[in-house]
């Protein structure tokens, strides 16, 4: 990944807007700290984020391409794209769907490419068909799963972290699963969750960090030996 | 001051997951990443975080994602009990809503024609309708004549009183006698004829 260097100073302006904007109730992306931090030239934060949407790129791609030899070089042009036109994300849109349309675009284009090679493959072609720059349930982001591209492997490698993960979730006091589902599943704000579970928002930070580290620590085994692959 | 202690990497993972929820600032955002930068299991943890995420979303997604053409297919199968609500509740009138009113008015007339004819044909006996057509005709105005009626036998004979006027009138108008004007025997009017020379 790229170098990582620290940015000198940001515009007073613009770490004011990041604060008011993580730290209020309204909370329109979780992102914008990292964005903020990438577009004074952070490849750490980018690298974070890299890190974040890496998987659901390529599930995207994937679907589009159908090749899984191909989908993780155009998932790297998408993210080389997106660092380079960084500076023209404005905050209109969450990144990810700033994102989204670097990643369909690319595609497109790789589809756009193959076209005028004689080796074209049908299925390739194929999954270009209804393809649209709307993100639809199909490619939200809650919906991971498998695509037609997936090898046999991750498909094996996706269930068997979806086993462990449910398993850790089996296994975890109920404080921590209600936290923990309230926050990944719901999408509620640390705020809200700390009205539903009548506790100070300190201990809703605490119990989602908790139960993370719990089910973290039974799938790291798997994501060590399954590190580039998509589930 | 946290951010100081660099090798607390429990305390850093958990800024790391407040990261992942949006909840920390710029500043703090930069201090984790310094942390990174000097712990790589700190990016490992990160990934692991969001692969959680993913994963359970995707159990959620396999799970309980709601098909679409199940409930078109339900919505259909099922009466319309919701929205016959608002019809019961609501003033909303119907588009045939005058018609229904037309046919209630003609609905009640006819049943008031009907009751009508019923009422004409057993609401009143028919002994008092001939006692009433006989009170308009037989009451003897002046001095009556008593004749034998020809129908009866003479061992029995009946008196039938008749008003001289009338046998008056009968004379001049003998174009009326013996006939109704609906030229066929009628029993609900009574006939007279006038016979000048037997009396």
């Amino acid at each position: 990944m790229p170098v990582i260097a620290v940015p000198k100073d940001l515009p007073a302006n613009t770490a004011q807007q990041a604060v008011s904007a993580v730290s209020g109730p309204g909370t329109l992306d979780a992102d914008y700290a990292l964005v903020t931090l990438a577009q004074g030239g952070d490849q750490r934060a980018y690298n974070l984020l890299v890190i974040k949407y890496q998987r659901r790129i390529e599930r995207l791609i994937g679907r589009m391409v159908r090749d899984v030899d191909i989908v993780q070089d155009i998932a790297q042009e998408t993210f080389i794209r997106a660092w380079r036109a960084l500076h023209n994300f404005r905050g209109e849109a969450q990144f990810y769907t700033w994102l989204y349309r670097i990643a369909v675009n690319s595609a497109k284009k790789h589809l756009m490419d193959v076209k005028r090679d004689p080796v074209i493959t049908e299925s390739a072609l194929r999954g270009a068909d209804g393809e649209d720059d709307d993100t639809s349930y199909a490619d939200h982001p809650l919906n991971n799963r498998s695509s037609d591209s997936d090898t046999p492997e991750t498909a094996y490698a996706a269930k068997e972290i979806a086993q462990a993960v449910n398993a850790a979730m089996d296994a975890l006091p109920e404080e921590l699963r209600q936290a923990i589902t309230l926050r990944e599943l719901e999408g509620l704000s640390y705020e809200e969750i700390s009205d539903m579970m009548s506790c100070p928002i300190g201990t809703v930070r605490s119990r989602i960090f908790r139960a993370r580290e719990a089910i973290s620590a039974r799938i790291k085994p798997m994501l060590q030996k399954q590190t580039t692959k998509r589930w | 001051m946290k951010y100081a202690n660099v090798s607390n990497s429990s305390v850093w993972q958990q800024e790391l997951s407040a990261l992942m929820d949006g909840t920390l600032d710029v500043q703090q955002t930069q201090a984790l990443l310094q942390a990174c930068e000097q712990d790589d299991t700190l990016v490992q943890t990160w990934a692991s975080y969001h692969a959680v995420g993913d994963a359970l979303r995707s159990h959620w997604a396999g799970q309980t994602a709601p098909d679409t053409s199940l409930m078109a297919h339900e919505t259909v199968a099922v009466p319309p009990a919701v929205s016959q609500a608002p019809m019961a509740a609501g003033p909303a009138a119907a588009a045939n809503d005058a018609v229904f009113r037309w046919r209630m008015v003609a609905g009640v007339a006819a049943v008031a024609a009907v009751g009508s004819i019923v009422w004409s044909l057993f609401g009143v006996q028919p002994g008092a309708a001939g006692a009433q057509l006989a009170q308009l005709v037989s009451p003897p105005v002046g001095p009556a004549t008593v004749v034998a009626s020809s129908i009866e036998p003479a061992a029995a004979p009946q008196v039938m009183l008749r008003d001289p006027r009338l046998d008056e009138l009968l004379a001049a108008h003998k174009q009326f006698g013996s006939a109704s004007a609906l030229q066929q025997p009628a029993g609900f009017l009574r006939n007279a004829t006038f016979v000048p020379s037997s009396r």
